[in-house]
């Protein structure tokens, strides 16, 4: 029962943070991986994903608008009904339209004791690292005060410490799906990565380590003629990846917030420690957002050879400008340099909807790929 | 009160059709007159291309421009049929559109930005992309401290170099000091102009110059065709009010935030009927900026920074909400209209919490109206109409 715990953990994420609050410990939300969870870990606070569930969306129609993305409203619909409320601080940074106007309703309608969105650059460049260093003493000096103990270098040091283990596990689970026939499915990569969201990183690190071996020495592969990749909006459902494997392909690869983006790079432990945190989260392979975007249709295509992907599949939330966006420019540029890499758009929901629709699009894209 | 109604071919009107006509004149003229064109994100200070004797150019307003004269759909079909989802908002699928049909100046260097949208950003890239022309992404950060201030400085002194550099010309830190005086003296103008909006009767009508005040201080700051502009509608103001040629008012609206062209006709039938004037609009308003000609680059970010509408443009919502209770109060509103741009993500959002808050701290009433600001696919006037009727009679 290698996934055992990792669904244990999906099943109820909150009863990890439940279980935290009962020591007598605070627990901050991030929404987004803009936001340096190794700060929160070295104040000694539990860092947990804010996510969505499968919900219908009322309130977060109604306090937000049923043009803001179905993520964000089913976010906050579950905050409004107090899914959240054990929450000691929520943080996000200015990442897109629709986590910006998240947080001005988290802000205006809810009393969670910290709140706090970062001003985050769209640009790696000196100064862009200078202005995040400073937003990131801002965030330090927030959580000072939540706690009410200082956060020592040391400590922050022996955190990033873990977040990179942690990061290079998954980035050798996520080598061997280079492999032919990989030992583990798009859908379970996905749930190990998810998990690593509210599970405490000790604990985290020490199922990945055994995870890994596990994997290396697993009989059951997984064989396809259609390696794919996914890329584009917050996608968190390994019920949408199972639809794709399930009509004959394999997710080998992703380039997903949930997924290869949250570890891709390390954070580099010598020098200025929030200096480096800066640095790191100010990848541009991180996300479309940022410049030059070229960096991330690059990073995609990139991702794509290292891991012979016959497939490109790119889904947009509806509404989602960025990778709305994206998507002609990665679609040119493709055309452009002659890569031979089909692509899907699909727009989606948050929630799996459509979905007899959906498997017959990934069924003729999977089938014109064998 | 009123001996007189003021025309609503006033000289204001006049004289602002003319300033927009050459405004855009001078871009399609540009690359004749010698000149280079940049094709700017509408968040983004005009002075910077006036500083190097360059010629703006803002696809999105250009587009506002090509929806009152019914043509803008052609565009808004061109984006789609490229792959831009028919919910991008139709200001920013026009510029898009523009690029891919070829038919606006083609630009010698574009620069962009994230505000007001994401959007808009990702558009400016594939402009860049389609006339294979450098372009500059300026960063505006998300917060107005010193700290954002300074990032914002640093900015726009990269853009001036990217420009100069791919102009192959020179700065001249004479002129730039120059534009931003002149900016500045338009910007103390726009103020003065707004602080006669304040008297009862407000001297200016609604139409008159709707949704029009913020387009010199935004387009043509650092020219003195914007001091000319404000100098004239300020005098045109006090005259009236002089003269006690005002029209009476029973009404003091607030339209928030942006207004489509097509609901233009329902300004002046509200005046006329229920006594109703817009005395301010969320891009109307003025916000008191420090600029300095001697911090030029400092004075364009504070300036940036303090955008016209908030709501649209950068910072978190409390920013927004903030305003909104002092225009209520400077201004003695008694409703509100909002426009609900379906395309925009930030305005549609804040409906609830500006309509909360008004009825919250100031009893205020909010009639919301949906609809799309360009795209004539959506853009339901007589619906509306009959929702502001419904509005005045329940106020009545």
């Amino acid at each position: 029962m290698m996934f055992e715990r990792v669904r244990e953990v999906l099943d109820d994420r909150e009863a990890v943070a439940r279980s935290w609050k009962e020591q007598g410990k605070k627990v901050v939300g991030w929404v987004c991986p803009y936001v340096p969870e190794e700060l929160i870990h070295a104040a000694d606070m539990l860092p947990f994903r804010v996510m969505g569930a499968p919900v219908t969306i009322v309130k977060g129609d109604a306090y937000l608008y049923p043009n803001i993305c179905s993520f964000n409203r089913v976010v906050l619909e579950l905050a409004l009904g107090g899914r959240y409320d054990f929450l000691d601080g929520v943080v996000t940074a200015n990442v897109c339209d629709h986590i910006r106007r998240l947080y001005d309703a988290w802000h205006f309608f809810l009393d969670t004791p910290l709140k706090l969105i970062l001003s985050l650059p769209h640009k790696t460049a000196e100064n862009a690292v200078a202005h995040f260093k400073d937003e990131l003493l801002r965030f330090k000096n927030s959580l000072e005060r939540l706690s009410g103990a200082e956060i020592s270098d040391s400590a922050l040091k022996n955190s990033i410490k873990t977040y990179n283990r942690a990061r290079e596990l998954l980035r050798r689970i996520y080598e061997l799906r280079r492999e032919d026939e990989p030992p583990i499915s798009g859908a379970e990569a996905l749930e190990v990565v998810k998990a690593g969201m509210s599970l405490p990183k000790e604990e985290y690190v020490a199922l990945l380590e055994e995870l890994f071996e596990n994997l290396e020495q697993r009989d059951k592969r997984y064989k396809s003629n259609a390696r794919i990749m996914i890329t584009g909006s917050d996608l968190d459902d390994p019920g949408f990846v199972k639809l794709i494997e399930d009509a004959g392909g394999v997710v080998v690869a992703d380039d997903l917030c949930t997924g290869s983006r949250y570890f891709w790079e390390d954070v580099d432990v010598g020098g200025d420690t929030l200096e480096a945190l800066a640095r790191r989260y100010l990848s541009p392979v991180l996300c479309a957002r940022m410049h030059p975007y070229e960096a991330h249709i690059e990073h995609i295509i990139k991702m794509a050879g290292d891991f012979n992907v016959d497939g490109i599949i790119f889904e947009a939330l509806k509404f989602c400008d960025i990778y709305g966006g994206e998507y002609p420019l990665l679609r040119e540029r493709l055309k452009e340099e002659g890569f031979d890499i089909p692509l899907l758009l699909l727009d989606r929901e948050y929630a799996l909807s459509g979905v007899e629709q959906l498997k017959t699009r990934i069924q003729a894209f999977i089938e014109s790929l064998s | 009160m009123a001996a007189t109604i003021p025309q609503i071919d006033s000289e204001v009107q006049k004289q602002y059709a003319q300033f927009v006509a050459n405004f855009f004149k001078s871009a399609f003229d540009a690359r004749n007159a010698g000149k280079k064109l940049v094709w700017m994100a509408y968040y983004l200070p005009s002075e910077l291309c006036y500083a190097l004797d360059a010629v703006p150019f803002y696809p999105e307003i250009w587009g506002g421009v090509c929806a009152r004269q019914g043509i803008v759909l052609k565009y808004l079909e061109a984006a789609e049929s490229f792959g831009y989802p028919r919910e991008l908002c139709s200001a920013t699928k026009s510029a898009a559109g523009m690029a891919l049909s070829g038919e606006a100046p083609p630009p010698d260097a574009v620069l962009s930005t994230q505000p007001v949208c994401d959007g808009g950003m990702k558009v400016h890239e594939l402009v860049a992309v389609r006339y294979k022309c450098p372009h500059f992404f300026i960063d505006v950060p998300y917060t107005k401290d010193k700290n954002g201030i300074e990032y914002l400085t640093g900015e726009l002194e990269g853009a001036l170099k990217f420009l100069t550099e791919s102009f192959g010309t020179e700065l001249s830190e004479a002129r730039l000091k120059k534009v931003v005086e002149l900016s500045k003296r338009a910007e103390e103008l726009h103020l003065e102009v707004n602080e006669l909006r304040k008297k009862k009767p407000s001297p200016l009508l609604s139409l008159e110059l709707f949704g029009q005040y913020f387009f010199p201080c935004s387009f043509l700051g650092g020219t003195q065709a914007a001091i000319d502009f404000y100098a004239m509608v300020a005098e045109v103001a006090k005259r009236r009010i002089k003269e006690g040629n005002v029209l009476e008012e029973k009404y003091r609206l607030l339209w928030a935030p942006l207004v489509p062209q097509s609901f233009l006709s329902i300004l002046q039938w509200l005046e006329l009927e229920y006594k109703a004037k817009v005395v301010m609009e969320m891009v109307g308003y003025a916000p008191k900026i420090e600029m300095d000609a001697a911090k030029p680059l400092e004075s364009l970010a504070r300036k940036t920074l303090e955008a016209r509408f908030p709501s649209l443009g950068n910072g978190p919502g409390v920013l927004n909400l903030d305003r909104y209770r002092e225009i209520v109060k400077d201004y003695d509103i008694d409703a509100v209209i909002y426009f609900a741009h379906w395309g925009c993500r930030t305005i549609c959002s804040a409906v609830k919490m500006v309509k909360d808050l008004l009825r919250e701290e100031f009893d205020v009433p909010m009639l919301v109206l949906d609809g799309d600001i360009f795209d004539p696919r959506n853009n339901p006037v007589e619906q509306a109409r009959a929702r502001v009727e419904e509005f005045f009679e329940m106020l009545e």
